[in-house]
């Protein structure tokens, strides 16, 4: 039925079936809750009027309560709590008016209000009847009964004293019931009781009265007369006063009796029947209502029920709807995956399923097909790495080419193959399979020559089919005879655009696709052999020349190390010389001056001044050609011995030449500044000290200011390594054209005996110090100004190598 | 103190304008003790060890001082030097070397052969006096010497 509704359709169809179901339910509910509701807002009403008449009665209750406690205690504090709760009283009153509408009920409300505003009057008319009964109390009962107490004391106090004695026991006698009287007065007043009120009028009228008038007609004493006047008076007052009193009581005990006690269960009881109106009311609503309740509950779970119902058929019916088809597909994929290609799905709808069957058919035709493309592909990839595995390694170019030819004739079934090489600008057969070298036509070919050479022009694999009888190149040769093949192949194959070689093969049969794509694929690899081989061949040459040179230049070395030792011996002995030959010229050299002085001291006195003076003379030129030798004798001996370096503290030695000098600098007051701390420097001591020691001999020997300086310090270069020392004076300076030739030895540039003397080795020596110590030194000059002289060492401070 | 003045000195010199000049100079120190002569190392060595023409010990006595050339033909100085410091009976006399070099090379090298003084022999013939003056009158009547060295 519903075969050609698409999946989506089903399920919208579903959905929508289940939302007006749900729908329908809530609808349903919403309106069931809403009468419930209404049913709940009646009896929540009735609630509050009952809620509303508890109160009532309630709050009376307490009035009452208060009204009781004020009668008994007659306290102003109990009047102001009662006050509080009548005012709370009419607050509900009020607020039950409002709210309380049932009709009957409304009536008992009215009558609450009515009763509460006579309880409210008559509690009033208590407070004033108590207000007044205080006031008669307080103001004339009790000050008249005192002042009659007093009368009578006083006239029985007198009539005593004045011994009449009559008097005295008539006063007495009223005193007596005078009191009775004033005690039944205030029993009353604690009771109420009207008894008591009679007894007090006995006691004060009857009983006294004929003593009264005894009294009065026999009392004398005109103090007493008048003392008893002024009681009778009291007495008349307070009868009256207590009259009143009575009377007052009496109204109050009634309006307690009938206004309060009365009034206060009245209006207890109109409450109680609000309260039992409203509950028979509820007593009918609540059953009313639970009834209802429970029907709509009832009603909505039998409609859940059935939607539930409804849903889960439909449901089922959905997915049977779907899985089914889809179960077919996936089973039918399973097993075209499983390698049944020729499976299909048989299709039965319109909808989607249909269409992704329909795919799946057309992709498995499409799979089917490549299939067996891919089959070919794998022959050659195959084929193709074999090749190149079969190549690997092989360092020979003629190896290179059977293994490759032997390879390919195999592996295309062909009958026979050649190689060609490249050889300087030709290709030069190297390799043949199933033909020998003799048997080729042509040996070799030019570029653009026969097949070979168009195919190595061309960078182009050409194929021939259906080769005439006549084409002259490979033939396959049997034990039968000779046959001209058929089809022919001829590939070139080339490295960065250049051929290295061509390939020919031959067969009978066709080559096919696949054969000669594998052909195409092979060249690439077999390029890249090749031209490793020729590489290889080309570094071999490459090696063997450069492991010639490198013999010539160890020969060349050897020779030059040889040439370098003589030359060093050469100097040695050169030194060795001048130093043996100083050393013998001296001893003469001191012969002639010893006989000298012998001549001048053993024969002196024989020999004329002339004659002294000559051998005088004699003895100085011996002195000076000693020095000079003994000069030559240290500049041969600077170049001789290398030893004495280790770490020397340029400031010490410079200290030590300072010390020698001292007597020289302190005499021509030398200035000499040595502005920053020298370094320590790998040297030799003694010879450094040599340098300086000359240096700074110069430049005070040679120096014509008043004030002479010397500065000795040092700089660094760049990096921080070799120093620059220097030693700068104010002297004569330097002329330009000297300042090359001072450093040779003996060179002066001043008289014999100018600036005192010497022989001009001492330049010569610095140098030869510094120049064995790797450095140099030369001089800068302001002729007439100073001469500064610089030196370096050749090495780094402390570098200690 | 020992009284020296009969203790022999053995002057090694091959020079013999050198020999007259130390002669010269002794006799100008005052100096009048015996005095032996030897030309060269090899001769010195037999004169101290009492070889060959030297057997005689009475007639060439062991010197209290010895002045030394250090260049000498055959056997240097330097042999001599450290012959006459490896003998125990030797080593104690006093040797003064003269020689020509003034380096501080040379006479660091002469003290540690075991050399007792230096005296470079100057073309300037007054120092060489002062110096020969000083040094004898040092070793021969000043300093104290073991016993044995007699």
């Amino acid at each position: 039925m519903l075969k050609n509704v698409t999946i989506v359709s089903k399920i919208l169809i579903g959905f929508g079936i289940l939302f007006s179901l749900l729908l329908g339910v809530s609808v349903f509910s919403f309106y069931g809750i809403g009468n419930s509701k209404e049913s709940f807002n009646q009896y929540r009403d009735l609630a509050k009027d009952s809620v509303l008449a508890g109160r009532l009665q309630a709050n009376m209750l307490l009035v009452r309560f208060h009204t009781n406690r004020f009668l008994k205690s007659g306290s102003a504090v109990d009047v102001r709590k009662y006050k509080t709760r009548e005012k709370l009283m009419l607050q509900f009153i009020d607020e039950a008016t409002l709210m309380i509408k049932k009709p009957e009920r409304a009536e008992k409300v009215t009558l609450i209000r009515e009763l509460v505003d006579s309880y409210i009057e008559s509690f009033n008319k208590v407070v004033a009847y108590k207000k007044k009964r205080d006031q008669i109390i307080y103001r004339s009962l009790d000050p008249n009964g005192l002042a009659m107490r007093k009368a009578m004391t006083d006239i029985i106090e007198s009539a005593y004293n004045d011994g009449d004695l009559t008097a005295a026991y008539h006063a007495g006698r009223i005193q007596e019931h005078l009191l009775l009287a004033r005690l039944y007065a205030t029993k009353f007043l604690d009771t109420n009781k009207i008894d008591t009120v009679q007894r007090f009028e006995d006691e004060i009228g009857e009983e006294i009265n004929s003593t009264v008038s005894i009294m009065t007609q026999e009392l004398q004493d005109p103090g007493r007369v008048a003392l008893f006047s002024k009681f009778k008076e009291k007495r008349e007052l307070y009868m009256k006063d207590l009259s009143i009193l009575v009377d007052i009581i009496l109204d109050r005990n009634r309006i307690i009796k009938e206004g309060l006690d009365r009034v206060g269960p009245v209006i207890a009881d109109a409450a109680e029947k609000i309260k039992l109106s409203v509950k028979t009311d509820q007593d009918i609503l609540g059953p009313k209502v639970k009834k209802l309740n429970e029907e709509i509950i009832e009603r909505i779970i039998y409609i859940c029920i059935a939607s539930l119902l409804v849903a889960v058929i439909l449901v089922f019916l959905i997915i049977r709807a779907i899985r089914t088809p889809i179960k077919e597909l996936v089973d039918t994929v399973n097993e075209f995956g499983e390698g049944n290609l020729d499976t299909r799905i048989v299709i039965q709808s319109d909808d989607e399923i249909g269409i992704i069957s329909n795919a799946f058919n057309s992709m498995a035709d499409q799979v089917t097909l490549t299939s067996s493309m891919q089959t070919d592909l794998n022959w050659i990839a195959t084929s193709r790495v074999n090749f190149e595995e079969g190549i690997r390694g092989i360092q020979q170019i003629e190896a290179l080419a059977d293994t490759s030819l032997n390879f390919l004739v195999t592996t295309l079934k062909a009958q026979v193959g050649a190689i060609y090489v490249l050889d300087n600008n030709h290709f030069r057969f190297i390799s043949g399979y199933a033909c020998k070298k003799e048997e080729i036509e042509d040996e070799v070919f030019e570029l653009g020559e026969g097949l070979i050479g168009q195919v190595a022009k061309e960078d182009k694999m050409i194929c021939l089919t259906d080769v005439p009888e006549d084409y002259v190149s490979l033939s396959i040769t049997s034990s039968i005879g000779k046959t001209r093949p058929k089809n022919i192949v001829a590939v070139p194959v080339s490295y960065l655009n250049r051929v290295l070689c061509v390939v020919e093969i031959a067969k009978l049969d066709t080559f096919s696709e696949q054969e000669t794509t594998l052909l195409k694929q092979i060249r690439t690899g077999f390029g890249i052999a090749l031209n490793s081989v020729f590489a290889n061949i080309k570094l071999e040459k490459l090696l063997q020349e450069s492991r010639t040179l490198s013999k010539q230049l160890e020969h060349d070395q050897n020779i030059l190390t040889i040439r370098s030792q003589e030359l060093d011996r050469s100097n040695r002995e050169l030194d060795e010389f001048a130093h043996t030959a100083s050393h013998d010229l001296k001893e003469p050299l001191r012969g002639i001056y010893n006989y000298s002085t012998f001549l001048i001291e053993d024969y002196g006195d024989k020999l004329d001044e002339e004659g002294r003076h000559k051998l005088e003379t004699l003895k100085s030129l011996c002195q000076h050609l000693d020095e000079l030798i003994s000069n030559l004798l240290f500049y041969s001996r600077v170049g001789r011995t290398k030893s004495g370096f280790c770490d020397v503290d340029i400031n010490k030695n410079i200290e030590e030449v300072i010390e020698t000098l001292k007597i020289m600098i302190n005499e021509q007051g030398v200035d000499i500044r040595i502005p920053e701390t020298l370094p320590v420097c790998f040297c030799d001591k003694a010879r450094i000290k040599d340098i300086f020691m000359n240096l700074i001999t110069n430049a005070i020997k040679y120096n014509d200011k008043t004030e002479k300086k010397v500065e000795i310090g040092f700089s660094k270069d760049k990096i921080g390594n070799v120093e620059t020392f220097y030693v700068r004076d104010n002297g004569l300076g330097i002329r330009e054209k000297h300042i090359e030739s001072i450093f040779k030895i003996f060179k002066r540039l001043h008289g014999k005996d100018k600036y005192g003397g010497g022989t001009g080795a001492g330049l010569a020596i610095a140098r030869k110090i510094v120049e064995n110590h790797g450095g140099k030194i030369w001089a800068e000059s302001t002729f007439g100004q100073g001469t500064t002289f610089y030196f370096t060492l050749g090495r780094s401070v402390n570098d200690g190598s | 103190m020992m009284v020296r003045k009969n203790q022999v000195i053995l002057i090694v010199e091959d020079s013999p304008v050198d020999y007259e000049t130390t002669i010269r100079a002794l006799k100008k120190a005052g100096v009048s003790n015996n005095i032996q002569h030897c030309e060269d190392g090899d001769q010195a060595l037999d004169y101290l060890f009492h070889r060959g023409s030297y057997n005689d010990r009475n007639k060439y006595p062991l010197p209290g001082l010895i002045l030394l050339d250090l260049n000498l033909p055959g056997t240097d100085g330097r042999e001599v030097l450290a012959e006459l410091k490896g003998c125990d009976e030797l080593k104690k006399i006093p040797v003064i070397v003269l020689t020509t070099s003034s380096d501080e090379k040379d006479i660091e090298q002469c003290y540690e052969y075991g050399a007792n003084s230096y005296i470079q022999k100057p073309v300037d013939i007054e120092g060489f006096f002062t110096a020969i003056e000083r040094l004898t009158n040092y070793w021969l009547e000043i300093v104290l010497l073991p016993k044995n060295s007699e």
